[in-house]
């Protein structure tokens, strides 16, 4: 069958991102898009860093040689991942000599610095069907059902010499880099990315989220200044496929000459069945426990809750530990929701530390050592129904977001949910949430004890859960397919 | 009456030090609301990048691209390294630019609630917002290490603010305004722990053109020992009482406050365990409070003394409870770890402003001992929340709250204990302070303080030039 469109996606962020909303996003626009007939998608997966080797004269038609060349490029990223672990009983020598060879590879990095600043062409090399199982591991099992294998599998990847490093460089000095996308109709980027494409090739840029420049308060490093650089180089060439209306409406209100270059195309929720069972819960709550705030025997209380026969009510939250996701503010409230009802609900925290989260961590310490908050790490997709079916409320009260899907997949085990008025949250759920201002804990505090104790709260999370299966219908796989085929055709 | 326009230097909100960011945030919010008064705030950050240089633009996407590498400097938590290798060049700069005339840039609105959340959300309540909110804010490349570099080489730098009445500087800053304005400096005691040499430097040379506030009069009284040249040109407006609607009245809510912001200090997880089930068990805690904040002259040791000497010698056990920031505790005498073991002395740090008032109703008393009578902001508030205080006998304390507290010599642990005896045993006296307390906060209300600052615009406007 022909298909009508040919495009390319880069698959970076998934390759090296774990269950965050961005890498999610990119895995399920793919497998989405690969489902249909009228496109045909292939992936692209390069390096963080640029690797002196990787660079190539030409592409070679043997598979035997595409084989060994796809090997070492599996083989170097895997490498990459490998955390090496430092032994406490260590010897000073031994200490000496693992120091130095730790610094050998640094000193060998001149080679690298040569690649870095004088690459600017770069092609794009298959990976052989071989490696469908380090794709499918690697790229793709954290998000897409063990179902969608098959047609994964069979979708043709290829790598590139590009590198992530080699678009940091183009993002801070504006230097021109060029990627080889001869025979693709669209080249579709999951984040702003400073590459240019080949002429017949029309750029698309997944646009999350407008953060990067708006609030330099919650980044640590440089990468707001590297998001505003690379949004101006791609200004002129790309076409933006903003994931909310509010998103949209933000890049255009800062750079009004996009316009007409951006689209909405929102992403999928993906479906989560309502899984009730007390003895699955409190096992995954013991096999996902979170070390990373606390030492094992800061946990026993948490441990002893956990191992009791009682059920337990709890609030849930989902998203990484970083100062964006308002923390400080949920357990503040609470905490006062707990003050003032005295029915000690549990607080259920699913997340992986993220950055500048110093005083959420200080915040949320005691009350991990008290078995009062639970917090979970690494909580794979199939566990997290579990937790959302069971909680009695999800709050999400992030300052500022570029969609949020965490309630929404919430809203589908019939969690009543509690969310941050901002306009995304707004224009993604609509009626089917109770909103709070963020900034404010009072008000935070009575609509948790609006949705749980008060009069009417159960008619209320009734009302909001009835909504909300209505609500998260939109984010469908068949909605985002002709979202994407309509900006196809609209850009043709 | 005329419309005074005010520009209020909020730089220090950027910095670290909590007490002295919540005061000027609350000034700026109470000024905010007088009625003659247009406030607008200003912020520069603690370095300059080597590569930032800031131009006044009509352009909206490079005004927010340029506030946006602002904030992302004033915010640099993680410094790039090649800056840091650069640095011969970057101090070569600020030499070469220590001449230079600084400029406001406005803040696009875009950026209103990065503005709210480091300069004010931590510290005023959410109802406050719109009013923050609706006033103007700018930046400057102005930095205060080119404060610093000025100074040194002793030249002088000026901020444009020619359509301003007056400029407000929170603290000591040798930058001049232009001649339209007046400069107003509040001024930190002459010998508090925050009045480095090279600030009295600053203070010498900027003295003649400016006009200093001085929180209370014996603070004044120093001053012109040092600058008699400003006895026409200093004022005193007391300090501002910042106050929040306390988060409850239940004691069980204050037990389970103290059992979540205990601090780790001293205590291993089975001991910090024990302290808190000990709570649970308590129906109500009787606690001498002490809010504390760092520095030589705060006596901290002698607290602890007369602490134990009260337990010693009065019957029913009191403890101690501390509250800091936690680089209070890390300096504190290893031989208060026994108390805190054993859970006579509680730590508590990340106390909200909400909870606060809770602990210092419920407390028995409250002991601030420093010699130094600028860090007054925790007896007011004890005071206004009804909590007897016994405080170090100063010039300054009896100034500031006359017969509303009981005053000791913080040397004598013996008269310290007594004082405190007798405050936990006669109810009538304690009632009578308690009493006197809430009236006298009264003065420091707010609308009182207001009050007192709207004159000070008057007088300080209607003053003739003279100042160069």
């Amino acid at each position: 069958m022909k298909k009508n469109y040919r495009i390319l996606h880069d698959l970076w962020v998934s390759l090296v991102g774990g269950y965050a909303g961005i890498p999610q996003d990119t895995r399920t626009i793919f497998s989405t898009l690969a489902q249909s007939d009228a496109i045909k998608i292939d992936g692209l997966l390069y390096l963080s860093q640029a690797h002196p080797d990787m660079k190539k004269k030409s592409v070679s038609t043997l598979r035997l040689d595409c084989v060994r060349d796809g090997g070492s490029f599996c083989q170097t990223f895997l490498d990459s991942q490998v955390i090496k672990n430092v032994d406490p009983n260590e010897t000073m020598s031994a200490r000496v000599k693992r120091k130095i060879m730790h610094k050998l590879p640094t000193m060998l990095k001149v080679k690298k610095l040569y690649a870095l600043l004088t690459w600017n062409k770069f092609s794009l090399y298959p990976l052989d069907k071989l490696y469908g199982d380090f794709i499918w591991q690697q790229v793709f099992s954290k998000t897409l059902d063990s179902a969608n294998r098959h047609e994964i599998v069979n979708s043709d990847f290829y790598y590139s010499d590009i590198s992530f490093r080699h678009m940091q460089i183009s993002g801070y000095f504006g230097r021109d880099m060029f990627l080889d996308t001869r025979g693709y109709d669209f080249m579709l980027f999951p984040d702003v990315r400073p590459v240019h494409v080949s002429p017949g090739t029309k750029k698309i840029i997944r646009y999350h989220d407008s953060f990067g420049f708006l609030c330099p308060d919650f980044f640590q490093t440089n990468h707001s200044k590297m998001h505003l650089n690379s949004l101006k180089a791609c200004k002129k060439d790309s076409y933006f496929a903003c994931n909310s209306e509010n998103t949209r409406q933000t890049l255009v209100n800062v750079f009004p000459e996009l316009e007409a270059k951006t689209f909405v195309v929102p992403p999928v929720v993906r479906p989560y069945p309502k899984m009730k069972s007390w003895r699955v819960l409190k096992d995954i709550c013991l096999k996902r426990m979170s070390r990373q705030l606390c030492r094992e025997e800061d946990l026993t209380q948490v441990y002893s809750l956990l191992n009791q026969p009682e059920e337990f009510d709890y609030i849930l939250s989902l998203s990484t530990l970083e100062p964006r996701k308002n923390y400080v503010n949920l357990i503040q409230a609470w905490e006062k929701l707990n003050f003032e009802y005295k029915k000690n609900i549990k607080l259920v925290i699913v997340a992986n530390k993220g950055w500048l989260a110093q005083d959420i961590e200080q915040a949320m310490r005691p009350h991990i050592q008290a078995g009062n908050i639970i917090h979970l790490s690494g909580v794979s997709s199939e566990e997290m129904p579990y937790i959302f079916s069971h909680a009695k409320l999800f709050a999400y009260l992030s300052f500022i977001e570029g969609f949020g899907s965490p309630p929404l997949e919430a809203m589908q085990c019939e969690c009543p949910i509690l969310a941050a008025d901002n306009p995304t949250h707004r224009w993604s759920m609509e009626d089917a949430a109770l909103y709070v201002n963020p900034y404010d804990v009072d008000d935070i505090a009575q609509s948790m004890a609006k949705l749980l104790y008060q009069q009417g709260a159960a008619q209320l999370s009734e009302q909001l859960t009835l909504k909300a299966l209505q609500q998260v219908k939109k984010y469908s796989v068949e909605n985002m397919r002709e979202s994407w085929l309509t900006l196809f055709e609209t850009l043709r | 009456m005329d419309d005074y326009k005010i520009l209020f230097d909020l730089s220090s909100s950027l910095s670290q030090k909590v007490q002295t960011a919540q005061y000027n945030a609350s000034l700026f919010e109470v000024l905010s609301g007088i009625d003659p008064v247009k406030l607008d705030g200003f912020l520069y950050s603690n370095e300059g990048n080597l590569f930032s240089s800031w131009q006044q633009t009509q352009n909206r996407a490079q005004a927010i691209e340029q506030a946006h590498y602002f904030f992302h400097e004033a915010f640099a938590h993680e410094k790039f390294h090649l800056t840091q290798l650069l640095s011969f060049f970057k101090v070569n700069k600020l030499f070469n630019r220590v001449k230079k005339n600084y400029d406001l840039f406005p803040i696009d609105k875009i950026f209103d609630d990065v503005v709210w959340r480091n300069m004010f959300g931590k510290h005023l309540q959410c109802n406050d917002r719109h009013r923050v909110l609706d006033k103007k804010f700018y930046y400057t490349d102005f930095t205060r290490q080119a404060q610093q570099s000025v100074s040194c080489a002793k030249k002088q730098s000026y901020l444009n603010t020619s359509s301003y009445d007056v400029v407000i500087f929170p603290h000591v800053s040798d930058m001049r305004v232009s001649a339209q304005s007046k400069k107003i400096i509040c001024m930190p005691d002459v010998l508090s722990d925050s009045l480095s040499a090279h600030l009295l430097g600053d203070m010498q040379r900027c003295h003649l053109a400016s006009h200093v506030v001085c929180h209370s009069s014996p603070a004044r009284d120093r001053l012109l020992e040092f600058f008699p040249a400003l006895e026409t040109r200093s004022y005193v407006v007391p300090p501002l009482l910042i106050c929040h609607d306390p988060i409850s009245q239940d004691q069980s809510v204050l037990n389970q406050i103290m059992a979540a912001r205990m601090s780790d200090m001293f205590l291993t997880s089975s001991q910090k365990k024990t302290i808190r089930d000990s709570l649970k068990d308590t129906a109500q805690v009787d606690y001498v409070l002490h809010v504390g904040s760092t520095g030589s002259r705060k006596n901290r040791e002698a607290m602890i003394h007369a602490w134990e000497k009260l337990n010693y010698q009065y019957d029913n056990p009191v403890r101690l409870i501390i509250v800091a920031e936690p680089d209070f505790f890390s300096q504190m005498d290893h031989g208060l770890q026994l108390h805190v073991k054993r859970g006579n002395i509680l730590l508590l740090t990340n106390v909200n402003n909400r909870e606060l008032p809770l602990l210092y109703s419920q407390a028995k008393l409250l002991l601030h001992l420093s010699l130094s009578g600028e860090d007054v902001a925790g007896i007011l508030q004890a005071i206004y929340y009804q909590c007897p205080v016994i405080v170090a006998d100063t010039l300054d304390h009896r100034w500031l709250l006359e017969d509303a507290a009981l005053y000791c010599d913080p040397s004598s642990d013996s008269l310290l204990a007594q004082a405190m005896i007798h405050l936990l045993s006669s109810m009538m006296d304690r009632q009578d302070l308690i009493e006197k307390g809430v009236k006298r906060s009264q003065q420091f209300l707010p609308e009182q303080v207001a009050k007192q600052w709207c004159k000070l615009f008057q007088t300080v406007v209607s003053a003739k030039c003279g100042v160069k």
